[in-house]
């Protein structure tokens, strides 16, 4: 076991855990983050996609250990309290969420997307969430709810 | 049991862990595909040796012989790379297309090539580019070429108390055109087959080449060189029907699996188009660069 | 008329989504209970095999575990099909994949361990693993004898006794032979549909809790009262006891309808006395959940020289796997699977067949999809023969208003053919178009679902006027709670942001058969609706003792009752509730519904029968490039128009049309489950392929609104048509583009190629001439 100091949303916590822990099972059994989700364990689906340092990555590939010393975004740092940020607001006005299950981690690839290309175009876009899989949308509302965004709307 | 992580300060440290634990403990540089393996426990080692704060594996480096490339550079890193674009734009071509962006984030060119797993799209191109690996145990270091590292699905010639260090590649030569192709359903996918083409012109015929450099993945246990082809190809002049004869001589020289993404013949069909198509990329490349530099 | 809707019809945002976007909402994997326990299966490695024993011993040595296995739990056999399954397996196990036994402990590694512990001694069995070798005379049976099971969803099943066939059906209506006989051309032709997977992002998860004599399972489930009653009857204590709480549900299609973790969460935290979470891992959700049920589909149709269809004759032949859970797509085909065309003379039948695989389960359109790849690709071989253009082939046969449809119902209220012109003009038919690029069209139907088909609401109202609904169907998804919300606010005369929805618990919601088949818009819809007039009419009734006028005179509008013929009655809700609450009685208002009339379960022709409403019709159109050298297909362009009734919530409705064409682009070109010997051989998102954001066409989807008279404000079902037509599109694209007519499913760039090779080997016709 070992004793992990971590920064989640700008929040310092220490937590025990095996020396080999999961990021993604760190956040949900012992921070209960439960926003990043389990769902292939494989580093397919992307549900489980946080950012660390900036950049998109799947939890369920990252060992906790790792992270110590970075800054680690989860969808529990977005909005503010009951309010949601502009880019949460876009999903759901342009309905880009269904179930919802990919939501949290399709809005971390996209936060990741957007702040380094603020501007991208409908195929940046679509390479942007190539980590990302979603069951329900089919796509067209994420990446219209992105591009809006990005238009300022 | 709880498996134990080492997180050594440098690359002296790194292979004194090797060399305690050989079999029983797996150096992890992005965790990719390990930490998958880890979970569905095809591999249960005792200790993970981390590679992350190793100097030594880091940079990429340009020297007279040619550019040292780091073990520990992520593809995000490669692609973001002005001197490998500049020098093998061809590299961090392929680099772009490895799995998902948070995959190329954080997944690692060594770890990449240690893995081996078929229709990986490093390695056609690093074979392309006649690159050595670099192993270090702590007693001494070797080099091997690329085209000898790999032996087998999912095997290599590392040996458990070494660290594959850097991939070094020499300077293409002058004039020379590198072009990566992936054939798969999806870009984020695997590739069914993937070819890459090294192309060194020869300047006074039109079409003309003094040498040619193929490399296919996905297609036989491991990476390979289209050896036999590279020679037919020798001072060839690479037109439609060269380009036809050499992917279809290239198809003779794999021995593609089948597995759930496509069948051993279909691939077989598909080095045939992929090094035509690749050739003959290459050679319109090179006429487009003959032109501009005119 | 629309025009005077103040919400219905328009693109209300959810408000469920706030909640699901902040990573907030709870699903099956994120519940949990103080002391809880995590429980994990052991599954059978064999796909048939003798257990010859099961040794616990030394897992049961393991401090703080409780393994568990068939001995330790009911001898009860249940499903929802046919009653064929137990909670593990007794005697022999009849999948790879099958659970053997179960255990329980503080964390799933200590579970794991456990389970490693746990020696099975098996005999192999011989085993079959297509239905074609399973439905032989002699083949090795899947279930030797199933004695008195018993089905929830048919009234009667008919299997053949002593073979692995579980159910075998046919409709029949007119002289089919005969009509062949006497028409001009006749086509023969087998289509196969592969196994697919529902592929929901999140996997199977129920917490199980026995508290004293109450037993709470929260489980991400489409239909928590049909679990609750297999639960309650499976562990023998009554459903006043058993509570089934619906979590969010990340995605369903059908999969996750039929009890799957539930009884073995409940068996392993009575053993454990603790509450016990289990939570499917992706493998075992591509090896032991379930996959839609495959079939192979022959198609004889008889053409008149004028393009009109004679006669058709269809025989689906559908593998279910170890269990029968492919009874409602196999049986509902009888009614879908001549698609939507007039053709008097018609036989369909049906052969449902066990083999020892994972089993075939409902998915997305149930039985329509394997039946509208085989009759629309051959319309489009009919069409080539006869030399006609594909659209006005379908435009002459398609089913119009009045028309008598396959099963003997006056068609009512049909916008299919607007449905297929408009398709035909986004997707630009007949314009010119580069080589290699081909377009595809299909049109399709889906009978309304007769299978006790029931709903109930309440809607009531808070002390500030605004209100509640309570409902038990789930929300999967696919926007039901907003829709709910919308009726009761335009019945309520209330803003959609004050009806708060409550769904799917069976200790506080009233009765709903579910969420499946396309049917809670129309079904729970109708209850909400209902209960929202009730509670309107007894606001009234209260405003109306306040102000004295009588009830007939008084209206709602704003959150206030108020009174054209008396212009100065204005009264808050809130001042209405108030009276009510003080010195009336609280507002309920109560809906149920079942639709018009019993409901016929086929075979029908026996039976009286009355007019099923809501029918539900769509066409679609594609347009791909064809890569003849890899038979690589890029679908550039999809059109998608479906006959809504009414669209009442204009972004939901768009979501369900893109997202369902998606997953049809899925069926269509890559996905399939592989097996090796009865064990599947892909069991991740890596080796079965789901659509990635970078293959996404443009896709335009287009509501036609035909209004329904018997549904809620005119509204039909819209969830599952639009994964259905994409796989024939593609097929009849790919032959427009290179002539090339593939019958399997998926179109995998590999039989691309090997149709394009063997087209060019031999040019044979796809047709035979009937004997002149």
């Amino acid at each position: 076991m070992a004793l992990l100091d971590l920064t989640v949303n700008g929040q310092n916590v220490q937590v025990e855990a095996p020396d080999t822990a999961l990021l993604l099972d760190v956040l949900r059994e012992r921070l209960a983050l439960t926003g990043a989700k389990r769902g292939c364990e494989t580093s397919h689906c992307g549900c489980c996609t946080v950012r660390v340092d900036g950049m998109a990555v799947h939890s369920c590939v990252v060992l906790a250990a790792r992270c110590t010393g970075k800054e680690i975004t989860t969808v529990e740092g977005c909005g503010n309290g009951m309010e949601l940020d502009r880019l949460q607001q876009s999903f759901l006005k342009y309905g880009a969420v269904q179930c919802g299950y990919c939501g949290p981690g399709m809005l971390m690839a996209a936060q990741a997307l957007l702040e380094r290309n603020p501007q991208p175009t409908l195929d940046e876009v679509k390479k942007g969430l190539d980590g990302n899989l979603c069951r329900c949308t089919g796509y067209t509302p994420i990446f219209d709810a992105i591009l809006a965004y990005a238009r300022g709307e | 049991m709880e498996c134990k992580l080492i997180r050594p300060a440098d690359l002296d440290e790194a292979l004194a862990a090797r060399e305690e634990y050989t079999e029983d403990a797996l150096p992890i540089a992005g965790g990719q595909s390990l930490l998958v393996m880890m979970r569905n426990r095809l591999v249960a080692p005792r200790a993970l040796i981390d590679l992350e704060l190793l100097k030594a594996l880091r940079g990429i480096e340009v020297q007279s012989s040619g550019i040292s490339i780091g073990a520990m550079n992520t593809c995000r890193q490669l692609i973001a790379s002005p001197v490998l674009g500049a020098e093998v734009g061809v590299l961090p071509a392929a680099a772009r297309q490895v799995s998902s962006t948070a995959v190329r984030n954080l997944g690692t060119i060594g770890g990449n090539v240690c893995h081996n797993e078929p229709g990986t799209d490093l390695p056609p191109v690093l074979l392309a580019l006649n690159a050595h690996a670099v192993l270090r145990r702590c007693t001494d270091i070797r080099e091997v070429p690329l085209a000898d590292f790999f032996t087998g699905y999912f095997e290599t010639v590392l040996e458990p108390d070494e660290i594959l260090c850097r991939i070094d590649i020499e300077h293409p030569p002058a004039g020379s055109v590198g072009v990566y192709l992936k054939h798969a359903i999806s870009p984020e996918d695997l590739a069914m087959v993937g070819v890459a083409a090294v192309v060194v012109p020869e300047g006074t015929r039109a079409g003309g080449v003094a040498e040619v450099r193929i490399g296919i993945g996905g297609a036989a246990p491991v990476p390979l060189r289209a050896t036999r082809t590279e020679d037919a190809l020798k001072c060839a002049v690479l037109d439609e029907e060269t380009a036809r004869a050499a992917g279809e001589m290239a198809a003779t020289e794999v021995d593609p699996p089948s597995d759930p993404h496509a069948g051993a013949d279909y691939r077989r069909k598909m080095v045939s188009v992929f090094v035509r198509r690749a050739l003959l990329q290459a050679a319109k490349q090179i006429e487009e660069n003959s032109h501009g530099a005119a | 008329m629309a025009d005077d809707y103040r919400v219905i019809g328009t693109p209300v945002v959810r408000p469920d989504g706030a909640e699901m976007i902040s990573g907030q909402a709870i699903y099956g994997p994120d519940v949990s209970q103080p002391g809880m326990l995590w429980g994990k299966i052991l599954r059978s490695p064999l796909p048939h095999a003798k257990i010859r024993s099961i040794d616990l011993e030394k897992a049961r040595a393991l401090p703080g575990v409780t393994v568990i296995a068939a001995a330790d739990v009911p001898d009860r056999r249940y499903g929802y099909a046919i009653e064929d399954e137990q909670i593990f397996a007794v005697e022999k196990v009849r999948y790879a994949g099958e659970p053997v036994a179960a255990a329980a402990a503080p964390d799933e590694e200590r579970a794991l361990e456990a389970l490693s512990l746990i020696d099975v001694d098996y005999e192999e069995l011989p085993a079959v693993f297509t239905a074609e070798e399973a439905a032989r005379d002699g083949a090795p049976l899947v279930h030797e004898e199933l004695g008195p099971a018993r089905s929830v969803y048919l009234a009667s099943w008919n299997p053949v006794h002593g073979t692995n066939v579980i159910h075998r059906a046919s409709h029949h209506r007119g002289d089919v032979d005969a009509a062949l006989a006497r028409a001009d051309y006749v086509f023969e032709d087998t289509f196969h549909a592969s196994q697919i997977h529902h592929a929901y992002m999140e996997p199977h998860a129920s917490l199980a809790s026995v508290r004293g004599n109450e037993v709470t399972v929260w489980t991400c489930s489409q239909e928590v009262f049909q679990l609750r009653t297999l639960l309650a009857g499976l562990f023998g204590i009554p459903e006043s006891r058993m509570r089934v709480i619906c979590t969010k549900v990340g995605g369903g299609f059908g999969g996750k309808i039929e009890p799957r973790l539930e009884p073995v969460a409940v068996a392993l935290s009575m053993h454990s006395r603790w509450p016990v979470k289990m939570v499917m891992t992706r493998a075992e959700e591509f090896t032991a959940a379930a996959g839609s049920t495959p079939a192979t589909v022959t198609v004889k149709t008889g053409v008149m020289k004028d393009g009109a269809l004679a006669a058709r004759d269809v025989d689906f032949l559908w593998d279910t796997g170890a269990h029968a859970e492919g009874l409602p797509p196999s049986n509902r085909a009888m009614k879908d699977g001549n698609g939507p065309y007039r053709v008097h003379d018609l036989r369909i039948s049906s052969t449902l067949v066990y083999t020892n695989k994972m089993r075939g389960t409902q998915l997305r359109g149930l039985g329509v999809p394997e039946g509208a790849f085989a009759i629309e690709s051959q319309m489009d071989m009919i069409a080539e023969r006869l030399g006609m253009d594909p659209l006005e082939l379908r435009l002459k046969n398609i089913l119009q208003e009045g028309d008598i449809n396959s099963i003997d119902d006056e068609v009512q209220s049909i916008g299919l053919q607007e449905c297929l012109e408009s398709v035909a003009k986004e997707i630009g038919w007949g314009e010119p178009k580069p080589a290699n690029v081909g377009r595809g069209l299909a049109v399709i139907a889906k009978s309304p679902t007769t299978h006790s088909s029931i709903s109930a609401a309440y809607v009531q109202f808070n002390e500030d006027g605004s209100a509640q609904v309570l409902v038990g169907a789930s929300e999967i998804g696919q926007g039901m709670s907003v829709v709910m919300c919308q009726i009761a606010a335009e019945v309520l005369g209330l803003p959609v942001e004050a009806v708060g929805i409550s769904s799917a618990d069976t200790g506080t919601t009233p009765y709903d058969r579910g969420t499946f088949s396309s049917r809670v818009t129309f079904y729970t819809g109708m209850a909400v609706k209902i209960a929202a007039e009730d509670a309107r009419s007894q606001l009234l009734d209260v405003a109306s003792r306040m102000v004295e006028i009588p009830r007939g005179d008084l209206a709602v509008a704003e959150q206030r009752v108020v009174s054209s013929a008396h212009p100065e009655v204005s009264l808050a809700f809130r001042e209405v509730l108030e009276r009510a609450h003080t010195s009336e009685r609280p507002i309920l208002g109560r809906g149920s519904y079942g639709g018009k009339g019993d409901y016929p379960t086929l075979p029908h022709k026996t039976q009286r029968k009355e007019y099923v409403p809501g029918w539900k019709y769509a066409a679609q159109a594609v347009e791909a490039e064809i890569d003849e050298e890899t038979g690589i297909i890029r679908v550039r362009r999809i059109a998608s128009a479906h006959d809504v009734g009414k669209s009442l919530n204009t972004l939901s409705v768009d979501g369900q049309i893109v997202g369902g064409v998606v997953m049809g682009l899925g069926y269509a070109l890559h996905e399939r489950l592989q097996f090796d010997q009865g064990r599947i051989i892909n069991p991740s998102f890596m080796d079965y392929k789901i659509p990635s954001s970078q293959e996404i066409p443009e896709i335009t989807p287009i509501a036609v609104e035909v209004p329904l008279p018997e549904g809620p404000f005119g509204a039909k079902g819209i969830g599952e048509l639009a994964i259905v037509g994409i796989a024939p599109c593609i097929g009849n694209a790919i032959y427009d583009a290179l002539g090339v007519r593939l019958k399997d499913l998926p179109l995998h760039p590999e039989r691309v190629l090997e149709a394009v090779e063997s087209q060019r080997k031999d040019e044979g016709p796809g047709f035979r001439l009937s004997p002149e």
